[in-house]
């Protein structure tokens, strides 16, 4: 009846080629998960248990977590609660920024099922429809030792190397686009290049092109560097 | 305005930054101070939770009735019914085999469904880390058990206590005439509730509808409760009348099952179910009343006449369900008025007969035809029905008192509960006994009693009234609010006590002999009395009253129809419809159940479907 | 607020017509206008009652009545008390006077009720999308729209299927009521 025993089954992979390179791959993996950087960036209700875990009477950094600022350098994406349909569109930005490997966390009831925004137009239901979700910590919200527990797991797959949704978006890009795309219109478009991306990562799955990236293709804009500014003229001087 | 911004400005210019003395080189040494301080930071394990803590679920699988309150008073529609098929399903007990199961994608740990629910079998743990994988996201989806999510209990958290209980475990209380104030009358007892006391209990109730499934005729009692709550009466009325056109009698008589099945009645006192039906009846003006039960009725005739015997609630319900269907419904009444056993066998002072006149006024109103003092047998024959009509509906009642035969038994003195009842009603004389002894500890013991109390009162000015049953008091089949008024009124119980003879000297009732009853039921739970026959006693009677069970009079079949039909243990054995081994004949109401108001409105149900789907097939 | 500038007040607010006052507590006071008399009304609070901070408006979606009613919320620094003007507009076609050149907050106010409940403000200064910059359904705090079946239509719910389900299944039982089905009882007659 509990599902709890319900347990991954390891895959015992075959290990061949030098053995050397899979010290190196294991020390590499444990490193990882001894220095992760988790996106200062929080959706709902959650975020409010994320300042207690990080500072000292919980302390995450005991694990090696920091928040970090930019997308570019972190590794961790907690989507902490319900994720309006317009913080999707930013949350979806910025997921794509963050360089693989990425792993996202899901936490809340609102992230998992709508939660009690379930009856909200506004929110989405369920978060897995547009971008793959490594870790759920149930909750509403879940204190700061259960964020720090689904952590720990969280840890303990990457070490394992379990961890490996983020390769989940590129081998299926062609189902996440098309949820983005039922949400936001036929025309969604970010700037960033999932398939170029995932031929880059070598990541090019069954699923990676469909009707929906065809369809990105016939709306999709050329991507334009930004115009740097700083408020309306740079030239003038600030008075 | 502008001058604080011309001070800023100034200070700004003029400011010089002063380093004050900040100590040697060593002062960050002063930090060594915190070093054997306890830290602040908590181990890495997770804490135990504080006694009332909102974990995740737990629920006791043995208390729980599968009510679905919870599901009801979660906003976050976090929970869904799941049946459990190896759990008792009783639904007459109020037992059903549906377990709540939450989803964790929705809950918010509010609690509501502990507060609500009327067991106290759920309850939320102490234990609140659960995380999973994308793979492993149907953990989120449980059916709490004693233990928890795990399978590890972490002991109790937030539970219900008399502060977060939302339910309102007592009744509001019915004013009732003292036993001094109606002994020597028929005045109805119970007075019926205020409309405030109404809206209060009826917003005791949680709309679980464990009443509408024990309910012989499946009344919508949480939906004109819930009307009755908003005000709306008429809806209420509108609500009652889907299923029962004798709610003026059921709301008064009603063996009210659904009170014994009530959710409520778990932890606290059920919700007045039927005195709430009562008061919705009461408050509506009566001519809007037939307006409301008019509603929906066929604008056109079927062409199709069905005939009814009898015009007590089984015939009349059958009568108004094929009147609505655009039937023509003649009913033949045998006695001089309509209303069957709620006239001639209930007491006024249960059952006024204006209400019940009501009740009737409703369906006579819709057009339904009822010819009273006609005998079916005698004045018209039940070969010349089946010729005249489409289908006829025997609903002819239990009017036939059983005997307890027992030696004596013959003499005039000793009567028939049914017989004296019918008499009162009719207002035909009898000679009140000074002494009366009722056998039987059934309603109908009772009412007789009560009658002849009230009776005894009015004419003699004492009660001299014995009831003596083979049950015990813990067995009695009367309703218990029954006994206790008989007893208010000066009416000697005496339980378990078995009739052995009635005693006649000199061709005069002089008492009741009674044995000690030691069991009812043998091994096999056949009815086979054992008595201790040292443990004799006579109860002195001038008259005692047989109110041991009732049967009916087949007579008016006449012997060729008896002979064609397919009888079970002499009554007449009908399908699942009601429907008799004859096409044409249906039998319904208590002379083929038993006697039950509300039952015998189920019945009218059934057979009035039966007979408009095989009308219609035709 | 004392007796005599209570007393004040309602003679003033006599002077206009159709008004009817009814007063809440010390602090409180709701009038009910006809909607054309609001601007007057807003005029004498602001201009001769001292009531110069409009704190919001709000609406409500009387789709029974076919109406909606906007409360005016106006407050007085002076005499520290809150008057609420409740007017009545026809819910088709929903139009109504700005009061922007009264009020300037008025604008803020009127672009998020033209956004939610799609009353166009006449006179207003701007209409545009404002919170729901992104949203193209219809205006989602009216009544007839139907949030669950919008959901519906558009996103998607979490499907369980867990072993102990599925044995209960086996078994002959399961889902039995979904959640969707318990919002009291939906029985129809």
């Amino acid at each position: 009846m509990v599902m709890s025993r319900i347990q991954k089954i390891p895959v015992v992979e075959e290990k061949k080629g030098n053995p050397l390179a899979r010290v190196f791959d294991d020390l590499v993996r444990f490193c990882r998960s001894r220095s992760l950087f988790i996106l200062h960036y929080c959706t709902g209700c959650g975020a409010i248990e994320l300042p207690p875990a990080m500072t000292s009477r919980f302390d995450m950094e005991r694990l090696g977590i920091q928040p970090m600022v930019s997308p570019r350098q972190a590794d961790i994406l907690l989507i902490t609660g319900y994720v309006s349909i317009k913080t999707l569109k930013r949350v979806i930005l910025t997921y794509e920024q963050m360089g693989s490997p990425k792993y996202v966390v899901g936490i809340c009831s609102c992230t998992v099922n709508g939660g009690m925004y379930w009856q909200s137009y506004a929110t989405a239901k369920k978060l897995d429809e547009y971008m793959p979700v490594d870790l759920y910590i149930a909750g509403c919200m879940p204190r700061p030792e259960a964020v720090i527990s689904g952590l720990q797991k969280l840890m303990d797959r990457i070490k394992s190397g379990e961890a490996d949704s983020w390769q989940d978006y590129y081998q299926n890009y062609d189902y996440y686009l098309g949820n983005q795309q039922k949400l936001f219109g036929e025309d969604w478009q970010t700037p960033t290049d999932i398939i170029t991306e995932a031929k880059h990562y070598e990541l090019m799955g069954e699923g990676t092109l469909g009707e929906h990236t065809r369809l990105l293709e016939q709306h999709q804009n050329p991507l334009e560097a930004l115009e740097m500014r700083l408020g309306h003229n740079i030239k003038e001087p600030i008075e | 305005m502008s001058k604080p911004i011309d001070n800023a400005k100034q200070s700004k210019q003029n400011v010089t930054i002063e380093h004050e003395e900040a100590g040697s080189i060593l002062s960050p040494l002063k930090a060594l101070q915190f070093f054997m301080r306890k830290p602040v930071t908590v181990p890495l394990e997770p804490r135990p939770a504080a006694d009332n803590y909102r974990g995740f679920h737990l629920n006791d699988h043995e208390k729980c009735i599968g009510c679905s309150s919870c599901q009801k008073v979660c906003d976050n529609a976090a929970i869904t019914m799941v049946k459990v098929p190896h759990l008792p399903e009783d639904p007459i007990n109020g037992i059903r085999n549906l377990r709540p199961a939450i989803d964790y994608g929705r809950c918010c740990w509010c609690a509501l469904c502990v507060d609500i629910c009327p067991t106290s079998a759920i309850s939320l743990s102490r234990e609140y880390v659960h995380t999973c994988t994308q793979e492993e996201i149907d953990s989120y989806f449980i059916l709490p058990n004693e233990t928890g999510i795990h399978g590890e209990y972490y002991g109790e958290g937030w539970q219900k206590t008399s502060d977060s209980d939302l339910l309102d475990l007592n009744r509001q209380p019915m004013a009732e005439l003292e036993a001094e104030e109606r002994i020597d009358n028929f005045n109805e007892i119970v007075a019926g509730y205020t409309d405030q006391q109404a809206v209060i209990e009826a917003s005791r109730c949680v709309q679980c509808g464990m009443c509408h499934d024990a309910c012989p005729t499946h009344m919508d009692a949480p939906e004109y409760i819930r009307s009755i709550w908003q005000g709306n009466l008429e809806e209420a009325v509108r609500w009652i009348y889907q299923s029962n056109p004798f709610s003026h009698v059921c709301g008064r008589v009603c063996t009210h099952r659904c009170e014994d099945a009530c959710s409520i009645g778990r932890r606290g006192e059920p919700v007045s179910i039927r005195w709430l039906k009562r008061y919705a009846m009461d408050s509506v003006d009566h001519e809007r009343i037939k307006q409301i039960a008019a509603e929906g009725k066929a604008d056109y005739l079927s062409g199709k006449q069905i005939a009814i015997i009898g015009a007590g609630p089984a015939g009349l319900t059958a009568a108004y369900d094929l009147i609505r269907k655009g039937h023509q419904v003649t009913v033949f009444e045998a006695r001089k008025e309509a209303g069957g056993m709620p006239r001639y066998g209930i007491p006024e002072y249960r059952l006024p007969y204006d209400m019940l006149d009501r009740d009737i006024d409703v369906i006579t109103s819709m057009g339904v035809k009822i010819q009273t003092g006609i005998q079916v047998g005698k004045d018209i024959t039940m070969t010349q029905l089946e010729a005249d009509f489409d289908a006829v509906v025997l609903a002819i009642g239990l009017h036939l008192g059983r005997s307890t035969r027992v030696p004596g038994a013959d003499h005039k003195q000793v009567r028939k509960a049914i017989d004296l009842l019918r008499r009162t009603t009719d207002d035909e004389d009898y000679e009140i006994p000074h002494r009366a002894v009722v056998i039987g500890g059934g309603n109908v013991a009772m009412d007789i009693a009560r009658t002849l109390a009230r009776q005894q009162q009015q004419q003699l000015g004492k009660v001299q009234v014995t009831v003596t049953a083979l049950e015990d008091m813990a067995h009695f089949l009367a309703d218990p609010v029954e006994i206790k008024e008989c007893l208010e009124e000066g009416i000697e119980i005496y339980d378990a006590r078995g009739p052995q003879a009635c005693i006649i000297k000199n061709n005069k009732l002089v008492g009741l002999k009674t044995w000690k009853v030691r069991s009812i039921f043998d091994e096999q739970g056949r009815f086979a009395p054992k008595y201790d026959e040292q443990d004799e006693q006579i109860h002195a009677a001038d008259m005692v009253i047989e109110a041991i069970g009732q049967m009916s009079d087949n007579n008016l079949l006449g012997d060729e129809l008896t002979e064609i039909l397919d009888w079970q243990r002499g009554r007449l054995s009908i399908d699942e419809q009601g429907r008799t081994s004859a096409d044409w004949l249906w039998a319904a109401g208590d002379c083929v159940n038993g006697p039950d108001v509300v039952h015998a409105v189920a019945d009218g149900h059934r057979v009035a479907a039966s007979i408009d789907e095989w009308l219609n097939q035709q | 607020m004392t007796q005599e500038v209570t007393h004040w007040l309602d003679n003033l607010l006599k002077e206009i017509e159709g008004i009817e006052v009814r007063r809440k507590s010390s602090r409180r006071v709701r009038v009910d206008v006809p909607a054309d008399a609001l601007p007057a009304l807003l005029e004498l609070l602001q201009g001769r009652a001292g009531y110069i901070h409009l704190s919001a408006i709000s609406c409500v979606d009387w789709i029974d009545d076919d109406e909606f009613e906007l409360v005016y919320h106006v407050w007085s620094y002076e005499n520290h008390s809150l008057v609420s003007a409740h007017i009545r507009i026809a819910r088709e076609p929903g139009v109504y006077l700005s009061v922007y050149d009264l009020y300037q907050p008025a604008g803020f106010f009127e672009r998020d009720i033209h956004e939610m409940y799609g009353i166009q403000f006449e006179g207003s200064p701007n209409m545009e999308k404002f919170i729901l910059t992104e949203w193209d359904g219809p205006p989602p705090m009216r009544k007839e729209f139907d949030s669950e079946a919008y959901i519906n239509e558009h996103l998607s719910w979490q499907e369980y299927n867990p072993e102990w389900l599925q044995e209960l299944v086996a078994e002959g039982g399961g889902v039995i009521i979904p959640p969707e089905e318990q919002r009291f009882s939906q029985k129809k007659k």
